[in-house]
């Protein structure tokens, strides 16, 4: 049975970072079921190679940072597995690290790279390894995890933010698993992770009731092993993801079976995701149109709509002002959403990116209204429009022709390709 | 988490969030009311449909704060230059600025010679300097101490998710217009967020995206208002982003005005901030940033750059600010940490602790504030120590400024300083310069009240009580918890009265407390020899954590200490009523003759020479015990009531010894006097009383060091030494009615006396320190100040060395 094209687009605004026409149409002739797995069908998965300026001694952490934004912003708009990139995005603002703290592009290229490795893979395994990775080892400040000084903070949103949620361990099981986590640690001079003995406290300690000499590694495993530990991860991970994916605040009944079939498959996030794609609420008016794109979404929707790279429009002279840098979550918590974006400070910045957009495509001669002069009002609207992929009301089209009009009979036709501005910044535009 | 040497920005970047959703509404309403606020014709013009008028302007007395964050680190000593002191070219000689070149605001202390304007204004009494701010137990990382700085609360957190004037937005009364501006890239910084409201953060550049005038980019706003309006749903997502996107334009326009004839540079964000508030839509904070002063190398040339931008900038606000504000306006600095005193290898200078701080204002009390930190006692490698806590400047700016529970914002009680000579107020300013300093208005503050208790023993290192068992180390620090201890309640002392003494020592020494958690300052408390026993009453500033420390200098020594009563804010309690001392018995003049061996004697201290009849709660007096015959101890307690096991001073035969003893009146207008073996003389001084009205309000301090008379000359027999106390140090300019002094005589010549009184009175008939050749002695004085600001120090015979160190004073 096919799947409306509105439902195909939908899901490519959420599973990915919107669809072509051409998409659009291709794949609105499958069944839901097979639109969802080529969605999630990463046989394609293209090779992931560091930018060139990657760990180049000659080039200055800034840049390479830069360079790594640029490339992955560009991989979210150009891949043929966008699901992966959007996956990683959603692990970026959940195990979150900052380059603020970690200050080291390699640890932090490291991370994503793990993001992207294990995106739809085995939850368990990906909370393992991030745990010791040195991005979160510096984050988390586990690095100083000593038996002679424990440092809590990796205990507590180990189980706060990464995998239970509140309510599910005790200030006891905090200080018990902040013990158990001493001596994982980055070792030198060699800077990547180790585990020293002589910094473990080898005592026993009482983790969720069971008392014995725990090492940090099987805190983890007890998480993703007691039944209701594992139902506390199941329902933790399943609200966040819908969150991130249809809506959010969604009622425990609708996730209670989704968490029930993430759980029942082990964690694979896979199945959780295919679950979600496959939920007639995700295609519920409730879950249409209830994202506000974030700044990165808003950012790659133009790479895709103009066919620019990163590097063409400087995303990062707009990106902290919008709200969203990557590679610099603004706390351990991670982004928010919808009225999270939504200042009129943030507004401005959109609004600057936009005018700035407008003016690269005018110098790279890839200007849609370059031609302006030989087309009609209508066939000027409908160029500037072409950059987005997603439809706009009648309004907003009248109130883009109104102020073409007006600037034609006016003395300064010259500024006519600013309509592209006013295209970028149609409210529809910048919801998912 | 965070390496030490993080950049200045971007600990500022760290400490900055984008504004999270409930500003949204902030914004909305602020544009409501700036709509109405700025320019008539441009808001008609400009403002959609919808858009109210609801206007909240600046109340006639509600203040107004510029914060201006010197990030990256004052050097304070370049810029409120010691010049007297040798020591400063010693430790700086590639850095330091010239005497000559210094512009001098007082005894041995200079301005920078950029600052010119601060130095005018000072002059005429706007310019408060804050000496020697810093943080309680300082690290040297950019991130740390903005974030301490920026949280201003009292645990000191270390990640604060709020700032000092964050939460005072969160508790204002108003709810409907937005208080607070942040003009900067990068968000809003720590100390402007608060729980559920925050500053809106404004580009410094421009009013952001819809700020061109021009008509044809005018025309290209109406399309997007109208595109807005036309497009989106009511209730959907793309309606918010539609209503923000027309609240952005709309703001760009009607603050477009603030950054007309703003000059580019450094000085834009003063020119600003003052059109900001010109406006007068209800803005109370505007919050700018200059630097960065992270001078570690070429420092003559960057900072005076940069304290020329200060002076030009703070000029500058001052001359485009509305005379209409004026007298609402304060301005005020703050940095993170000031520079090491020691100058370092490559004309700069590293990361240290305490610096200085301005506040300006025709409203502000000017002069300098706090005492200079000690360029001979510094910190382990060369930092100054601080002398005041950066909290108690923001108490004051809280508490008299804008007018906030200072107390509660900053979770603990600070009031130490006394920044503002008047509240905000709207009496027209003369704005022709220089100004004719404002008249004082409204009083200092009430400070403290007293609640007497019957003296109780908190601390006995003999028996491990408040203290583990054994004598205390050299060095060793005691953080005497008093607050829930005895009958002190667990929060709202904010001093404590005790006897503190110290037995059985093994060197010669002495005994320094104060506020646990504030830096150890320089000053002492009692003064002991190998093996004797010596008490002193101490009037203790309780420290954050409800603790009082105790430091021990050299050797090893027993600590008692017994409480006899606390302070709380306000008028509550007994206020002090200072008197000229008068002698209320002798024994060596009475037919009953010496006390005798267990011996009790009443002495009335009631309706008699200044004191009432009734009302007295407590009383000051200068207990001496003359001439015993054995070692032994007093104790002074209310008549009437059970004999406390607690002690007021120890004697050993022969040695006449003195302490201040502040004792509950008990029955029959008296106190009773018990003394515990041998024979001895009695002579009692009331130098003082605490009743439930009519008198004034205590505020402890951190003790300070007002006078060593061994840097100058000791005082000779039979003379007298006039100490200008009013507007020293902690103490404020006016309003000052008695002070609070720990004096210490060092080392006299003979056995002999001091007395301390009113300066400009006669010798009173009394003594405050008795000694004999060669010891070294220390009592409290309650000492009422004369009409001059000075107190007088009489010493009888012989030479001797004064010190004279601050521990409170008591206000109208």
């Amino acid at each position: 049975m096919p799947t409306p094209a509105t439902d195909v687009a939908h899901l490519l605004r959420r599973a990915a970072f919107g669809g072509t026409h051409a998409q659009i149409a291709a794949l609105a002739q499958l069944d839901l079921v097979d639109v969802v797995h080529q969605v999630l069908d990463l046989a394609n998965a293209p090779a992931v190679v560091p930018p060139a300026s990657y760990g180049d001694p000659n080039v200055g952490a800034w840049t390479q940072l830069v360079d790594l934004m640029h490339w992955w912003l560009d991989r979210m708009a150009t891949s043929p597995t966008p699901i992966i990139e959007k996956m990683a995005l959603f692990w970026h603002g959940h195990f979150t690290s900052s380059q603020d703290t970690v200050n080291n592009v390699t640890w932090m290229y490291e991370q994503n790279s793990l993001f992207r490795r294990r995106a739809l893979g085995d939850l368990h395994l990906l909370t393992q390894e991030m745990a010791i990775q040195p991005a979160m080892l510096e984050y988390l400040d586990n690095r100083s995890n000593t038996k002679y000084g424990a440092q809590q903070n990796f205990a507590r949103e180990l189980m706060e933010l990464f995998t239970m949620g509140v309510g599910n361990y005790t200030e006891v099981d905090v200080a018990e698993v902040a013990r158990a986590w001493t001596g994982h640690t980055i070792t030198w001079p060699t800077v990547v992770y180790g585990f020293n003995a002589s910094l473990h406290d080898t005592a026993n300690k009482t983790i969720f009731g069971i008392t014995k000499n725990w090492d940090g590694p099987e805190v983890i495993d007890a998480i993703f092993t007691l039944p209701t530990k594992r139902a506390a991860v199941a329902t933790y991970l399943t609200t966040r993801l819908w969150t991130f994916f249809a809506y959010p605040n969604p009622s425990a009944a609708l996730i209670a079976p989704l968490a029930a079939a993430f759980d029942a498959a082990n964690f694979d996030i896979a199945t959780a995701v295919r679950a979600m794609f496959l939920h007639p609420e995700f295609y519920s008016s409730t879950a249409k149109n209830a994202l506000v794109r974030s700044p990165t979404e808003y950012v790659v929707a133009i790479l895709r709509g103009t066919g620019l790279t990163a590097a063409d429009i400087h995303p990062e002279w707009y990106d902290d002002r919008m709200g969203q840098a990557l590679f610099y979550p603004p706390n351990v918590a991670g982004w928010k959403n919808n009225a999270y974006w939504l200042t009129t400070s943030t507004m401005a910045a959109r609004a600057d990116l936009a005018d700035h957009v407008n003016q690269r495509l005018d110098t790279l001669k890839l200007h849609p209204l370059a031609a302006s002069a030989s087309m009609t009002v209508p066939q000027a609207v409908d160029a500037a429009l072409g950059l987005l992929d997603v439809p706009v009301s009648i309004g907003t089209r009248a109130a883009m022709t109104d102020w073409l009009a007006r600037t034609r009979a006016g003395q300064h036709r010259w500024t006519e390709k600013k309509l592209v501005i006013l295209a970028l910044l149609a409210p529809e535009f910048h919801v998912a | 988490m965070l390496s030490s040497d993080i950049e200045a920005i971007d600990a500022l970047r760290l400490l900055s969030r984008h504004d999270a959703s409930p500003l949204a509404i902030s914004r909305r309403r602020f544009l409501q009311a700036i709509a109405a606020g700025v320019g008539g014709t441009m808001a008609a013009s400009l403002l959609p449909a919808g858009v109210a008028s609801a206007l909240t302007t600046i109340g006639a007395h509600d203040g107004v704060l510029l914060l201006i964050n010197l990030s990256g680190g004052l050097d304070g000593l370049n810029t409120v230059v010691p010049f007297g002191q040798g020591a400063y070219y010693d430790l700086r000689p590639d850095i330091a600025v010239p005497e000559a070149a210094t512009l001098p605001i007082g005894p041995g202390v200079g301005l920078h010679p950029r600052l010119t304007f601060v130095k005018e204004r000072f002059d005429v009494g706007q310019v408060a300097i804050v000496q020697g701010v810093g943080v309680p137990d300082p690290d040297f990382s950019h991130f740390t101490m903005q974030a301490r700085w920026m949280d201003g609360s009292a645990r000191m957190a270390p990640n604060p998710a709020t700032g000092w004037i964050g939460r005072w937005l969160d508790g204002l009364a108003t709810t409907d217009l937005l208080q607070a501006v942040h003009l900067g890239w990068g968000g809003t910084p720590l100390h402007l967020i608060g729980g559920n409201r925050s500053a809106v953060a404004l580009d410094p550049s421009n009013g952001g995206y819809g700020a061109i005038a021009d008509p044809w980019i005018q025309d290209s706003y109406r399309a997007i208002r109208e595109m807005a309006a036309n497009s989106a749903a009511p209730g959907t997502w793309a309606n918010t982003v539609a209503t923000t996107m027309k609240d952005q334009l709309t703001v760009a326009s009607l603050v477009a005005p603030a950054y007309i004839g703003a000059p580019s540079g450094a000085m834009r964000e003063f020119a600003v901030a003052a059109g900001l508030l010109n406006a007068n839509v209800g803005i109370r904070v505007v919050s700018i940033s200059l630097g960065t002063f992270d001078t570690h190398s070429g420092q003559p040339t960057s900072l005076d750059k940069l304290l020329g931008e200060l002076n030009d900038g703070l000029q500058l606000f001052w001359s485009i600010l509305s005379p209409s504000l004026q007298t609402r306006a304060t301005a005020m600095t703050f940095s993170e940490f000031g520079r090491r005193a020691l100058g370092n290898k490559s004309t700069g200078s590293d990361h240290g602790a305490a610096s200085h701080l301005f506040v300006m204002g025709p409203r502000v009390r000017g002069g300098l504030h706090g005492s200079y930190p000690s360029l001979t006692n510094l910190l382990s490698s060369s930092q100054l120590r601080a002398t005041v806590d950066f909290r108690e400047v923001y108490q004051q700016v809280l508490d008299r400024w804008l007018g906030g529970d200072a107390r509660q914002l900053l979770g603990a009680p600070y009031q130490a300083l006394d920044l503002f000579a008047a509240a905000p107020g709207d009496l027209p300013v003369v704005p022709s310069r220089p100004p004719t300093p404002e008249p004082v208005i409204v009083p200092g503050p009430i400070g403290t009240s007293y609640r007497p208790l019957v003296p109780e023993r908190l601390l006995d290192t003999r028996s491990g009580l408040g203290a583990p068992v054994g004598p205390v180390g050299p060095q060793g620090v005691i953080d005497l918890t008093v607050a829930g201890m005895g009958h002190v309640p667990p929060t709202g002392a904010v001093a404590v009265l005790m006897n503190v003494t110290a037995t059985a020592p093994t060197e010669a020494g002495y005994l320094t407390t104060w506020p646990s958690g504030s830096p150890r300052p320089e000053a002492s408390n009692l003064n002991f020899g190998p093996g004797q026993t010596v008490a002193n009453l101490v009037l203790a500033k309780v420290g954050v954590d409800g603790k009082v420390s105790l430091c021990n200098a050299a050797g090893k020594t027993h600590v008692l200490a017994d409480v006899c009563g606390y302070f709380v804010e306000g008028t509550t309690g007994s206020r002090l009523v200072p008197l000229s001392p008068e002698r209320v018995m002798d024994t060596r003049s009475l037919a009953s003759g010496a006390l005798s061996s267990g011996g009790v004697a009443d002495v009335v201290v009631t309706a008699l020479g200044g004191v009432p009849a009734a009302g007295v709660d407590a009383v000051v007096l200068n207990v001496t015990a003359v001439a015993p015959t054995s070692a032994g101890f007093l104790t002074v307690w209310p008549s009437g009531e059970a004999m406390p096991s607690t002690s007021n001073l120890n004697f050993v035969a022969g040695k006449t010894v003195p302490n201040l003893v502040v004792a509950k009146v008990g029955a029959g207008g008296a106190v009773r006097v018990f003394n515990a073996s041998g024979t001895t003389h009695l002579v009692v001084d009331i130098v003082g009383y605490f009743a439930l009205t009519a008198g004034s309000g205590t505020m402890a301090v951190t003790p300070t060091r007002l006078l060593d008379s061994r840097t100058t000359a000791p005082v000779g027999p039979d003379a007298t030494l006039d100490l200008l106390v009013v507007g020293v140090g902690p103490i404020p300019a006016t309003g000052v009615q008695s002070v609070t002094i720990n004096v210490t005589a060092v080392a006299p010549t003979e056995a002999g006396y001091l007395t301390v009184f009113p300066s400009g009175t006669s010798t009173p008939t009394a003594s405050n320190l008795n000694f004999v050749a060669g010891q070294t002695v220390a009592n409290l004085v309650v000492a009422k100040v004369g009409n001059n600001g000075k107190i007088g120090f009489y010493n009888r015979s012989g030479k001797t060395n004064i010190i004279v160190d601050i521990v409170g004073y008591s206000v109208m």
